[in-house]
């Protein structure tokens, strides 16, 4: 059974247990979604259970206009960026950094982590909507209208965040891979 | 380097962030204890003195803004951009050279969002490199942007909304959009093709 079919059997017996169920299955995707987006660290902690805490209470307020999934990540995106916001962190953009730069970096780790380091410093230098775009549709699973949803742009926006994210990753991992 | 190669390692890398079993309890356990919790409402009591100095504060900042609306912000009272793209199409038509126009002459006929959503696509058409007849808010456009490098530049000051230079409205003739480089910033010129 998927989210929503899930979501319609609570919405009809209204037992606790099917939301819980329903909240349980997006703990894991929406907290890696955000700790993707943030970093990791305690903020993650608090702004996952913020999202649920939000879903779980504004659940009726969910009309179905899109899917479940859908609904969830908006709301995380929302919140990652009300952090941003507050916090006044932001992400570094696409042109501090050089490849340079994150070669300096992985040559203090590991041989074996190196690889992973070097991955990581390089999306890490992905903006945010690049890193949004490229989570909801090559690692959430979303098609690129329901990511154009979650961002609030539309399709060809998708299309292109997605193209440039790779573009810029390809040029940073190229050397080494 | 492949896409899927490429968006095998993204997952893995994003896999990683995933919550252990432990920490997924608590927080499910955190949602479902706070969920339980009436939600406390503020008050909406607000002592008589704070209420006048928001009421006076709140009129000061309303003049003022419109002051500096007045003065500054309307495009037309700017010097070098014009007022609307009837202006513009003229500055256009009776240039002898590429003319620079404000992205606010975009701005004002579409609004910001859409602007910022016409850059996007425009980027997406730029990489084609083919002429692309649009319309937007009402008034059929054509595009020209080279090369791909100057206009995602371009794209990125345009999500910014700091750009003081930007895409150029061009109604309603074959005109052409030029991205020059100007050391660090990007103007836009206007000619006629």
């Amino acid at each position: 059974m998927n989210d929503d079919e899930l979501l319609e059997r609570f919405r009809r017996s209204n037992d606790a247990d099917l939301l819980e169920e329903l909240v349980r299955r997006n703990v894991g995707p929406v907290y890696r979604f955000v700790a993707s987006m943030i970093g990791s660290g305690d903020a993650v902690d608090d702004l996952v259970q913020d999202v649920l805490l939000n879903v779980v209470r504004n659940i009726d307020r969910f009309r179905g206009e899109s899917s479940f999934s859908t609904w969830v990540y908006r709301i995380a995106l929302n919140r990652v960026r009300r952090f941003w916001k507050t916090s006044k962190k932001n992400l570094p953009t696409v042109d501090v950094k050089t490849a340079e730069a994150i070669a300096d970096q992985v040559r203090h780790s590991s041989e074996a982590n190196e690889l992973k380091s070097l991955i990581g410093a390089a999306i890490e230098e992905l903006s945010p909507a690049l890193r949004a775009a490229m989570l909801l549709t090559v690692v959430e699973g979303l098609s690129p209208e329901e990511a154009a949803k979650v961002e609030g742009c539309n399709v060809a926006n998708i299309h292109w965040r997605i193209h440039k994210a790779r573009k810029i990753l390809k040029d940073r991992l190229q050397r080494y891979i | 380097m492949q896409d899927d190669l490429l968006d095998k390692l993204f997952r893995e890398w994003s896999m990683d962030r995933l919550p252990d079993e432990t920490k997924r309890e608590k927080i499910l356990r955190n949602v479902f204890d706070e969920s339980l919790t009436p939600v406390k409402k503020r008050s909406r009591f607000i002592p008589c003195r704070q209420r006048t100095f928001i009421a006076v504060s709140a009129g000061l900042g309303i003049a003022v803004a419109t002051i500096l609306f007045v003065l500054f912000l309307q495009p037309d009272r700017m010097p070098g951009v014009p007022a609307n793209v009837e202006t513009a199409q003229n500055e256009v038509e009776t240039a002898k050279e590429p003319i620079r126009v404000s992205v606010l002459v975009l701005w004002r006929i579409a609004g910001s969002e859409s602007a910022v959503e016409f850059l996007e696509d425009a980027v997406l058409l730029a990489e084609e490199q083919k002429l692309h007849e649009i319309e937007l808010g009402g008034h059929r456009m054509f595009l020209w942007i080279y090369p791909l490098e100057k206009s995602l530049y371009l794209l990125d000051l345009g999500i910014d909304k700091t750009a003081e230079t930007g895409i150029v409205a061009v109604p309603d003739r074959t005109q052409a959009l030029h991205l020059n480089s100007n050391g660090d910033r990007f103007d836009v010129f206007v000619s006629v093709m």
